[in-house]
């Protein structure tokens, strides 16, 4: 089998990623760009293309934006592969990718990576029942194709996402009966701080009237205690429980959650980039330089899955990134770079303006820190509160030995459904402060490979190196 | 800087090392282990967990047989049953030249005094592991071998250790090791200082470096073995499997899910402290075990990793007294089979410790046959 | 309010835009008409299906939570091959999916 080499593999379709391929390939470097999804995006700009332009204008400006990067995109000569996910990467740049049910070998310069963000999960009693899922799946489903809940919705949940939702829901003529809102009391003198920054910010109008129109269209209730979704094999309701011992009770079909998002660092963790934790922003994400460069030479993390800082500053970055991909590869000399980066650095930096005041302002629930002791905290393995506290108790210690004690962590999805919770509860109870418990362990593949593919895979080595003796 | 005293200082928080600690906490010595990293981090902690007799170099026999005993009644050694089950270990011929191997083994065992290795026919296989692939004309199996959870059997030696007064020391790494009158005086990187009459060596992949503090010479390579498991499946073999012609450990545990591994090494990387994977080289663990199960077609892997080992270059162990040193004793370079022995291992470095004689024959496994290596 | 679909069952979501392209499709044997623009995960939603799988450890059903990749909830059986993500899966004219109801017959630990 042949290994087919390119100057820079980009990894993830989404603002970041698009950005700095189209940015390579303009710059005369053959660029490879694979995602997991059949079109480009991300999540952001999620079926941006194939939406018409009404439908299109329903999801704001934020969407709309997208079409314009895609349109970049088609026409620059970047080897696009979709439904391709990054199987692992060995030292120099050897890349192992799974495309249309075969696994190949890729030799890169340099890589970026830009897996973008996924929503922090919001483990409450009930949450794993069929009608439950998060506000991001339900903007996909709508951006994706045109789905939005017919019966009875109830949203729970805290965060910037949440409320754009609900204003997107009202245009799409989508019904919600009511938003339950575990944000909490906002600490207005903590907040102060912030606000100016976010005053100036492209957020604070669009943000202000996507809150406001929401509130005061939908009913909202402040949860001030344990929040749980009844049902038995499906979602029937959910019910919120007051610290003065009342019961509030809602009939829902749809049960939609949120609690902020977090950096989607699993590939990133996997080929062992240094992880810092963010204390305002409450997660893990990669230790990167100014030119988004990781602790691993040539490797790169781009957009959200460096930290949270939204689709724009996602474009900047993917850019910056792209220029010392460039730099590394000798096409840009080191004065080249740094002269095309200069306007591009100002810009990231002005995108990230008002961050902090989101940030402050939907700070997570961490709803595992009050779910009762039957939540299932890792949704893969079935493990519940109980199981993973009674762990806890016995030997507070760092994730990776909670993973190998509880098995948080080792399903499917390699933790990203339960660590951030298995982290927040071990620093409940342990009375620490979450970094102390360190980042989740991940592992190659990042994604589960078919055992006949990887049996299949054949770069040369002899067939018969295997055999001890005949 | 603070100076503690002990009896002993066992270097590297393995199973080894916690099971040496044990053992000589229950002859009531007063015993400190000083783990770089924490404790199973490493080989101890992501390891196959196979305990087995099967296919073992003869000269560790007495060893095992003395271990399993030990694994028979794990609780009461260390209050935890380490997930340990007897469900045997087959090594399955793919040729009639590989099954008269096999037999020829079992004659040689036979010689020797030991019985437990039994040949079985296809049909036997078949009984034993339905789904094997329908080439496969015989095997080697051991009905008393089994497998245990290995993260979960380190921290319950090292539990066990911490209740009989142990004390554990993780993430500080040994930088000096020196004499005074006829006390060792270890230094770690925290600046912090212990001292005993005694020192044990567990450190595992990391053995030669202590070894090198020591001045002596001990030829130990770091191995990365690899190992995958696939998402859960519907039970379909209970024995551990292994090929008498191919590099393969394949084991399905209780929640359905495959390990599959057997020795195919990564890469190590010393900078980083990490193992890396050869996917190329995971490949062809892939491809035995489709060829022997062809049930795992559809299955899927969900995880690989590697764990950092220290591989000996006649594939067994150091165990026992240094050459150069008094005071100083060996337990280590298990050379990727080492699970087995963890329990016997601590019993038999306490009893060299503490009496000067071992209830098992370990002259095999003196650190002296590489002395002229050191020249 | 809860609507009954073209297909009778009980469906707890709908488009708030009608489809340009359609494509007819299968879902545990029940002919379905999609959009083109569908994933496997949103056409189930649609025809009425909210449990996708059950959960290999513990047996209870799991339907999709996150819809762009991570969580594994929406595993279907695709025209014969298990366990795939529904939702990183475009729709494909005479494609066959399965929900999978079936529950591991594994040993208990």
């Amino acid at each position: 089998m042949s290994i087919n080499s390119v100057d820079v593999l980009v990894v993830g379709a989404g603002p970041a990623g698009l950005s700095a391929a189209i940015e390579l390939s303009k710059r005369g470097a053959t660029t490879m760009l694979i995602d997991e999804q059949a079109q480009p995006g991300g999540q952001i700009y999620r079926g941006v293309e194939l939406c018409g332009e009404s439908d299109r204008k329903l999801f704001g400006y934020g969407y709309v934006r997208g079409r314009k990067i895609i349109e970049d995109f088609r026409q620059s000569p970047i080897d696009y592969k979709t439904r391709t996910v990054l199987v692992s990467i060995e030292s120099n740049h050897v890349a192992d990718i799974f495309e249309n049910g075969v696994l190949k070998r890729v030799q890169a310069g340099a890589i970026i990576i830009a897996t973008g963000a996924y929503e922090r999960p919001v483990p409450i009693k009930g949450w794993t029942l069929p009608g439950v899922m998060t506000i991001g799946a339900a903007q996909i489903a709508a951006k994706q194709a045109s789905v939005i809940p017919s019966g009875r919705t109830v949203i729970v949940g805290n965060g910037a996402l949440l409320w754009l939702l609900a204003w997107q829901y009202r245009n799409f003529g989508a019904s919600i009966d009511a938003i339950i809102d575990l944000g909490g009391r906002k600490q207005i003198s903590k907040l102060l701080r912030d606000f100016w920054g976010f005053a100036a910010s492209s957020y604070f109008l669009d943000g202000a009237k996507y809150y406001a129109l929401s509130r005061v269209s939908t009913r909202v209730i402040t949860a001030r205690d344990q929040v749980e979704i009844l049902g038995d094999t499906r979602v029937e309701g959910v019910v919120v429980m007051q610290k003065n011992g009342k019961y509030q009770k809602f009939a829902a079909d749809t049960v939609l959650l949120h609690d902020g998002i977090l950096p989607n660092t699993n590939l990133l963790g996997a080929i062992g980039c240094e992880m810092l934790w963010s204390l305002s922003q409450c997660s893990w994400r990669p230790k990167v330089n100014i030119w988004q460069e990781t602790s691993v030479s040539g490797v790169f993390a781009a957009g959200d899955n460096a930290g949270i800082d939204g689709a724009i500053a996602a474009e900047y970055s993917g850019r910056i990134a792209a220029l010392d991909a460039l730099r590394q590869l000798q096409i840009l000399t080191s004065q080249e770079r740094d002269t095309l980066a200069q306007p591009w650095i100002r810009q990231r930096s002005r995108a990230r303006w008002g961050r902090n005041f989101i940030d402050a302002y939907f700070s997570p629930s961490n709803t595992v820190k009050t779910a009762s002791d039957a939540t299932i905290v890792c949704r893969c393995e079935a493990i519940t509160h109980e199981s993973v506290s009674a762990h806890i108790q016995q030997e507070p210690r760092r994730l990776a030995h909670l993973k190998s004690m509880t098995r948080c962590g080792m399903g499917p999805c390699q933790g990203r459904m339960c660590s951030p919770s298995v982290a927040a509860l071990t620093a409940q109870i342990s009375d620490v402060h979450p970094y102390q418990v360190g980042p989740p362990s991940h592992r190659f593949p990042v994604s589960p490979l078919p055992l006949a593919a990887l049996a299949k895979f054949d770069v040369g080595l002899s067939q018969d190196a295997g055999k001890l003796h005949e | 800087m603070s100076n503690t005293n002990y009896d002993v200082i066992v270097v590297g928080g393995g199973l080894h090392g916690c099971s040496a600690a044990l053992h000589l906490a229950m002859q009531r010595a007063r015993v400190l282990v000083i783990d770089k990293d924490f404790s199973g981090q490493h080989a101890s902690g992501v390891n196959a967990g196979g305990v087995r007799r099967l296919g073992r170099d003869t000269r560790e026999l007495a060893l095992a047989d003395a271990s399993l005993k030990l694994w028979n009644s794990i609780s009461e050694l260390v209050d935890d049953d380490c997930g340990f089950s007897v469900n045997g270990h087959m090594k399955v011929a793919e040729t009639e030249f590989e099954l008269e191997a096999l037999k020829k083994r079992v004659a040689e065992l036979k010689t020797m005094g030991y019985h437990h290795e039994v040949i079985v026919d296809r049909s036997e296989l078949r009984q034993i592991v339905p789904e094997v692939a329908r080439h496969c004309v015989g095997g080697l199996f051991v009905a008393g071998d089994g497998a245990a959870m290995p993260y979960q059997t380190t921290q319950a030696f090292r539990q066990k250790a911490e209740r009989l007064g142990v004390v554990f020391k993780e993430g500080v790494q040994v930088v000096g090791i020196a004499k005074n009158k006829k006390t060792w005086r270890v230094t770690t990187n925290d600046s912090n200082e212990a001292s005993a009459p005694t020192i044990v060596n567990c450190a595992g992949a990391w053995a030669g470096e202590i070894c090198g503090l020591l001045g002596e010479f001990a030829p130990v390579e770091q191995v990365a073995p690899m190992l995958m498991i696939t998402a859960a499946m519907d039970h379909f073999v209970s024995p551990v499997v292994s090929a008498a012609g191919r590099t393969l450990s394949f084991k399905q545990f209780e929640n359905g899910t495959v390990l599959i591994g057997g020795g195919l090494t990564g890469y190590v990387d010393k900078a980083r402290n990490r193992a890396e994977l050869n996917f190329s080289k995971l490949a062809i663990n892939a491809r035995t075990a489709l060829d022997l199960f062809p049930i795992m077609e559809q299955s899927k892997i969900v995880r690989s990793w590697a764990g950092i080992e220290a591989r000996m270059p006649d594939d067994i162990p150091v165990m026992g007294a240094s050459s150069t040193n008094e005071g100083v004793f060996h337990s280590f370079g298990y050379s990727l089979h080492g699970f087995q022995l963890g329990p016997i291992s601590g019993q038999i470095i306490a009893e060299a410790v503490c009496k000067g004689n071992t209830s098992v024959d370990i002259s095999p496994f003196s650190i002296n046959r590489f002395v002229d290596q050191a020249r | 309010m809860v609507m009954k679909n073209d297909t009778g069952t009980t469906a707890t979501f709908k488009r708030f835009s009608p489809c340009n392209n359609t494509v007819t499709i299968f879902v545990n044997g029940r002919e379905i008409v999609a959009s083109g623009r569908d994933t496997v995960a949103t056409c189930l939603l649609v025809a009425g299906e909210l449990a996708f799988q059950y959960n290999k450890a513990s047996g209870e059903p799991r339907g999709p939570y996150c819809m762009m990749g991570v969580c594994f909830e929406c595993l279907v059986t695709i025209d014969g091959v298990p366990d795939l993500q529904a939702c990183l899966v475009p729709v494909e004219p005479g494609m066959r999916i399965e929900t999978q109801k079936g529950v591991l017959q594994g040993r208990d630990t």
